[in-house]
């Protein structure tokens, strides 16, 4: 006898128990963001975030065949946590509309290390790039993007933000690939930015660009993926759990991660690495 | 051909050889010509070319001698920044709405910037073309390209005064040359 699929009230929203099935996995993935959906391997199971509850349903009678009743359930709180976050990624698309970043985190509360967190970009670019949505943004990064900081940022804003991201990618101690490069951008940033004259000029292209159609240059990619400029830090966020996984609603605050001593902790991921590296300095 | 050429030395071009965005471009801008492309621009002079077309291959030049540096935009009824250095007869109607022109660049009114208006006549409002005019933190010059006297070359001195630039009248042809001088006289 086929077995019956099931729709259960669960921590943040629904328990989806249904037979392996490729079609039904590869629908519930493109339908339903990663942020609102998550895996229990144990369980052999999925959640879904508490409004994809009659999404799912619907999937499982197109799939299935089954008509699976959805019961009512409270919709996830939102709560402020203190997260220590090791190593944030690329945003990338995730199913649905979202764009969306994984966040590796030791441990937080019951959480194994491993990809807990996610990240939505737009929640990423709240707190990194407040100019994010003008009608002015160009279309490729800025260095106020590439350091993390808004436009209006004052000179000791800009000098704080420099000395951050080179701690964290000077490629002596930062082990991914692309350090070299990332940092060579920081640099040009902050000596464009730190100097009145050059800032002025730049700001001036900035709007120039804002108002003229030119074609990008060649070896330009399309569209890059969003990345934050910092990877790691202690972070105190608005979040919602789902199956055991947090997703950031909000950054409202980003620390350094300090050791006793007083060093500052710089994570990356080298090549081939299953977990982030960790690197005092 | 482009309808949107690019000259050799221009913002676009430096875009395109060092893959640069048009911001980063334009850190190395140290002057914003403002070229009047109205309809008296087709007036030949005596000549076999419309001012114009001798006042397009006389930015080419200057841009050629001086890569990265000059950043044109083009007004008559409407204004166009041109980060390809050619000006266009045949996008920005016929009039001359010289304030308008001006409101633009204000934008790039940075320290150190010059601004170089390039015309040959008298805008639809002069009024508004000096107060606008008149808003600039950096010094206006000017270049009257007209054959005729009268009130264009009048006002583009008073331009040039209310902004504490400098006037020169010259002819469409002199244009790479006058730009030098200005440039050079500071």
């Amino acid at each position: 006898m086929r077995e019956k699929c099931r729709i259960i009230p669960a921590s943040g929203g629904y328990e989806i128990v249904t037979p392996y099935m490729p079609s039904f996995v590869t629908e519930l993935k493109a339908i339903i963001p990663a942020s609102e959906r998550a895996y229990n391997k144990d369980r052999r199971s999925w959640t879904v975030s508490a409004k994809h509850g009659q999404t799912a349903g619907a999937l499982i009678a197109k799939c299935f065949g089954q008509w699976v009743e959805v019961p009512p359930i409270r919709t996830a709180d939102t709560v402020s946590k203190i997260i220590e976050v090791l190593y944030i990624g690329q945003c990338k698309q995730r199913g649905g509309d979202e764009c969306s970043a994984f966040g590796w985190s030791r441990t937080s509360d019951q959480m194994l290390p491993g990809w807990n967190l996610i990240f939505p970009e737009k929640v990423l670019r709240a707190w990194f790039d407040p100019d994010f949505g003008d009608l002015e943004r160009p279309a490729t990064a800025t260095y106020y993007q590439t350091l993390g900081i808004g436009r209006d940022a004052a000179d000791p804003e800009i000098k704080t933000a420099y000395r951050r991201l080179v701690r964290q990618w000077h490629p002596d101690v930062c082990k991914d690939p692309d350090a070299a490069e990332v940092f060579r951008q920081i640099q040009r940033a902050y000596e464009i930015l730190s100097v009145k004259k050059t800032r002025a000029r730049y700001d001036a292209g900035l709007k120039l660009e804002a108002v003229t159609t030119v074609k990008k240059p060649k070896s330009e990619p399309a569209e890059a993926s969003y990345r934050a400029p910092l990877r790691c830090g202690m972070l105190l966020c608005d979040v919602t759990e789902l199956g055991g996984r947090l997703t950031v609603q909000k950054i409202k605050a980003w620390n350094d991660i300090i050791s006793p001593s007083g060093k500052t902790l710089v994570t990356s991921w080298p090549m081939g690495a299953n977990e982030p590296t960790l690197t005092w300095s | 051909m482009n309808k949107y050429e690019i000259a050799k030395g221009s913002i676009s071009d430096l875009m395109q050889n060092e893959n640069m965005t048009l911001a980063e471009s334009f850190l190395t801008c140290d002057c914003v010509v403002l070229f009047d492309v109205s309809g008296s621009m087709e007036m030949m002079d005596g000549t076999h070319e419309s001012r114009y077309d001798r006042g397009v291959q006389q930015l080419k030049n200057l841009q050629a001698s001086m890569p990265g540096k000059i950043a044109v935009v083009q007004f008559a009824d409407s204004v166009q920044f041109m980060p390809g250095g050619v000006p266009l007869m045949d996008i920005s109607g016929y009039g001359t709405d010289l304030a308008a022109g001006l409101r633009f660049i204000r934008i790039a009114d940075v320290p150190e910037m010059r601004f170089i208006v390039i015309s040959d006549g008298a805008p639809d409002s002069e009024t508004m073309a000096l107060t606008e005019a008149r808003k600039f933190t950096e010094k206006i010059d000017t270049v009257y390209i007209g054959s005729e006297s009268g009130d264009g070359r009048d006002f583009l001195h008073r331009l040039a005064n209310a902004s504490g630039g400098q006037s020169l009248d010259s002819a469409a042809e002199n244009i790479e040359k006058d730009v030098v001088y200005l440039l050079n006289a500071g």
